[in-house]
């Protein structure tokens, strides 16, 4: 068993998110309430480091005015604490949603469609003239537009297969990856904590 | 005002983004390039501000239940102290702190990990509760599924050599497939709702509803 006490608060808290699967209780609710506290207090550091490196530290040891633009936006968004003047922080999302905007739609057009679609017309195997058909017959499963009949109906068919050998493989690779999780759970409480397992 | 200028000032912003990226690189163009890039080192720092919001929330919210004296009172109690030392001992001392590292290491790390690996009961329970092999397709989704668990499990491999193979071609034949037309739909989907916040026709990220 051992004598570490890291070790011991880790297991115990281990056992008291576990202890949630037969019902709630006041352990887990107590490890439940450090998680989140913990995760907050850790994303408000890691938040103050990005700030601090990246506009604070350029702006008064290298002169950089500039980035006292992001952040005024960044303190503006506090605004919506003030009755009257909610509204000014508008601007600094209206500045937040267009960058991820721009960032999703550059990646969207870009990764997510041309390349997909350059990557599956390159057709040499067996596989990849399979995976071509499978892709046309999952789009075309999509397509809402306009039925399809006579002998092109089995296309969006084929494609609703497809769609569900796809949800089956990552069903079974998320439960699978959650075990392995458990698995390296169950191995650190009998393990590194009881030492009743090697 | 209060409401066309942010639509504007997003516009222009996501435009001249999605300009940086198509555009080639050259000397007419290198002001897009630029504010491309200075915009998109503004967003880390918004966002980091962003995250400093979702914390006073969190704590106005477990505060006004202390404060109140909730039934729960000593659950927020235990949140905005373990909530406070990480911030203060964090940012006082450095996330390499020998405390800052103990409450990371001991208590977040596993927590978290148990977190996610308690959830495959609940996938499981759930999958059980509503998986009912009626249909053709139900019986494709339990079957895959089952295949795929039993080739990446080593007693799928001990039963027949056939699990890890078929559970291989299964992920990397029909899985790609599938995935790559959902990921197609849903950048055409990104698209469009990016058109439809150009024009002012979407609103709701900043909080007005049309």
């Amino acid at each position: 068993m051992s004598l570490d006490m890291g070790v011991w608060v880790a297991g115990l808290v281990t056992l008291a998110i576990l202890s949630h699967v037969w019902k709630e209780n006041p352990f887990y609710r107590i490890a439940e309430h450090l998680y989140v506290g913990i995760s907050a207090g850790h994303a408000v550091v890691m938040a103050w480091g990005n700030i601090r490196d990246t506009a604070v530290k350029p702006l008064t040891e290298e002169g950089q005015f500039l980035w006292i633009v992001p952040i005024v936006l960044g303190i503006l968004l506090y605004a919506r604490y003030f009755k009257g003047i909610s509204w000014i922080a508008r601007f600094p999302v209206a500045v937040m949603v267009g960058i991820g905007t721009g960032v999703a739609v550059s990646g969207a057009i870009h990764g997510d469609f041309s390349q997909q679609i350059s990557a599956t017309i390159k057709v040499g195997s067996v596989n990849e003239i399979l995976l071509l058909v499978f892709v046309i017959a999952s789009l075309s499963y999509f397509f809402f537009s306009r039925d399809l009949k006579g002998p092109l109906s089995s296309v969006p068919q084929l494609g609703k297969v497809v769609l569900m050998v796809a949800f089956g493989a990552a069903f079974g690779t998320t439960v699978m990856g959650r075990m392995a999780l458990l698995i390296g759970r169950i191995q650190f409480i009998l393990g590194d904590w009881l030492g009743v397992m090697k | 005002m209060k409401t066309s200028l942010p639509v504007a000032i997003m516009t222009v912003i996501a435009l001249l983004i999605i300009l940086d990226f198509f555009v080639v690189d050259s000397a007419s163009v290198q002001w897009i390039k630029q504010s491309g890039l200075v915009l998109r080192s503004w967003g880390i720092v918004i966002s980091a501000f962003a995250m400093g919001l979702g914390a006073v929330n969190l704590l106005r919210r477990h505060v006004v239940a202390i404060s109140r004296r909730e039934t729960d009172a000593f659950y927020s109690i235990l949140l905005v102290g373990s909530m406070i030392v990480m911030i203060v001992v964090g940012i006082a001392s450095g996330s390499t702190s020998p405390v800052y590292d103990f409450l990371f290491s001991n208590i977040l790390s596993p927590a978290s990990a148990t977190m996610y690996a308690s959830i495959a009961f609940y996938i499981v329970t759930a999958a059980y509760r509503s998986f009912s092999a009626r249909s053709l397709e139900s019986w494709v989704l339990l079957l895959t599924a089952v295949i795929v668990m039993l080739g990446k499990a080593p007693i799928g491999a001990a039963i027949s050599g056939i699990f890890p193979v078929a559970s291989d071609w299964i992920e990397s034949i029909p899985n790609t497939a599938g995935m790559r037309a959902i990921m197609m739909g849903a950048a055409l989907g990104v698209v469009s709702n990016a058109i439809k916040m150009f024009l002012g026709l979407d609103r709701t990220y900043l909080g007005l509803r049309d």
